[in-house]
């Protein structure tokens, strides 16, 4: 079996086994979602361009608090000194641990992100553009949420630093999906937001686990 | 080619470039102080005022070289963390520590001038369009490189992860730059581009131009003085350093 599965197989069972470490994001970008109707479902003026950077607000900060001690268990453990030891590539390892972090968190998020629009009384069309645009970007989330994970192995109160590093990173694929949402709510349809955060996504799945690779062996001072 | 070579190798020994590097700053901060003076005073007193913004639109001497040099610095930190990750040379650390805080300042710098220009030009000081929300991000990247570096105790441990951060953070740096080309922004697209004719007026552009060069040698200067602190700092142990400070002690 190949470092890939390896991986995926046993993310995906630990998951299934203590469910409410991937339940946790979830519930916290509800209640984030939630909270910003508060303020952003308002009947006397017009929000909704509002309720598009909310919801992708929500998604990018759930998909960062899921991050904080993804490597600290393994650091601790001695698996990330298996990982590096190990004869298969850490290309393969890394990128089954960012895709098993996308199926936990990305996805579920971007299922449950036409229920938050909705909350916000976005149209369900546009709702589904949301998740749509969502779905295209969390890949890209993902990977660099867990290189923030890696750089900050074994570094006390990590989530905070993790943010710092990560947020900035975020910015280029939250204004264009952003821009997204708010051209499908004038109705001004354009594929380009789309295809660039397709090719940010496809970038960051192949570049990325290379530089997670590395930051684990930093980490343990290879 | 070989002499190339051995210049090469001589600049990435921190014994060299203590020694070699001296002159060096001295000509960056005599002609850079001179150019940015001549720059700033031609600007702000002979330059005409322009004819739909009036006198603000003089703060563009001190925003765009700032902001320019700012984005370069971020590219050229990004371009030392893949030396220093690939090569482990000494130097390509210690470019990093030097220049992060001073890409910090002038990004600071470029988004603090345009808030000043903004507020009777636009009307409003602060948008969140794509231009000015891409460069607030790259002084917090350039903040997050400070931090990172700031809790990892190991100094080469820590300089390896700002590196790796550095050179995914490039990413950001095509997203400012064509940001006013992508989306409609506030920002206008830049006057002065490669292979288009300027959009701009001679008697304007002149000082512009200089001052970008002499801020652009000046900050060279403090650059390559705050490596020289910092050499001297890590290599206090040193054979090179004792003899030289023993002696002009005794």
């Amino acid at each position: 079996m190949s470092g890939f599965w390896i991986i995926f197989r046993s993310d995906l069972l630990v998951a299934v086994r203590f469910k409410s470490d991937s339940l946790h994001p979830l519930l916290m970008f509800l209640l984030l979602a939630f909270l910003s109707t508060l303020v952003v479902h308002n009947r006397t003026f017009d929000t909704s361009m509002v309720a598009v950077g909310s919801v992708w607000l929500a998604a990018m900060i759930a998909n960062l608090l899921a991050l904080e001690t993804l490597f600290n268990r393994d650091a601790e453990s001695g698996m990330v000194d298996q990982f590096l030891v190990h004869s298969q590539p850490l290309f393969l390892v890394t990128l089954g641990r960012v895709l098993s972090r996308w199926l936990l968190v990305g996805l579920p998020i971007c299922l449950l992100s036409p229920v938050a629009a909705l909350l916000m009384g976005l149209h369900y069309l546009d709702s589904l553009g949301l998740a749509a645009s969502l779905f295209i970007a969390t890949p890209a989330l993902t990977a660099l949420g867990v290189l923030g994970s890696a750089l900050s192995i074994g570094i006390e109160r990590g989530g905070v630093l993790l943010a710092i590093l990560i947020l900035p990173l975020y910015v280029p694929i939250y204004l264009l999906g952003v821009g997204f949402g708010q051209s499908l709510l004038l109705s001004q349809f354009n594929w380009s937001p789309l295809l660039w955060l397709t090719a940010i996504s496809i970038g960051a799945i192949t570049v990325v686990p290379f530089a997670i690779g590395f930051a684990l062996k930093i980490s343990q001072e290879y | 080619m070989d002499w190339i070579k051995e210049k090469f190798h001589r600049a990435g020994s921190p014994r060299y470039f203590y020694l070699g590097s001296y002159a060096w700053i001295l000509g960056c901060y005599i002609v850079g102080i001179v150019l940015l003076g001549a720059g700033t005073v031609w600007g702000l007193w002979f330059t005409p005022p322009d004819r739909v913004q009036g006198e603000v639109f003089r703060i563009i001497y001190m925003h765009v070289p700032a902001a320019h040099l700012s984005q370069l610095i971020y590219i050229a930190t990004a371009v030392a963390g893949f030396v220093y990750v690939v090569w482990r040379m000494k130097m390509a650390n210690v470019f990093m520590v030097a220049a992060i805080p001073i890409g910090a300042w002038l990004t600071a710098i470029a988004l603090f001038s345009g808030i000043v220009w903004g507020i009777p030009t636009w009307g409003t000081g602060w948008v969140w369009d794509a231009r000015t929300t891409s460069v607030l991000a790259q002084l917090f990247l350039f903040l997050g490189l400070i931090a990172l570096r700031q809790v990892i105790p190991d100094e080469h441990r820590a300089m390896m992860a700002v590196a790796i951060l550095a050179m995914i953070g490039v990413l950001n740096i095509p997203i400012i730059k064509y940001s006013v080309d992508w989306f409609t922004t506030l920002h206008q697209p830049a006057s002065i581009q490669i292979g288009r004719p300027v959009s701009i007026a001679m008697s304007m552009l002149w000082p512009l131009l200089i001052n970008t060069i002499g801020m652009y040698l000046l900050m060279a200067g403090v650059i390559l003085a705050r490596m020289r602190n910092l050499v001297l700092d890590r290599e206090r142990e040193t054979e090179w350093v004792r003899s030289r400070f023993s002696q002009s002690a005794g």
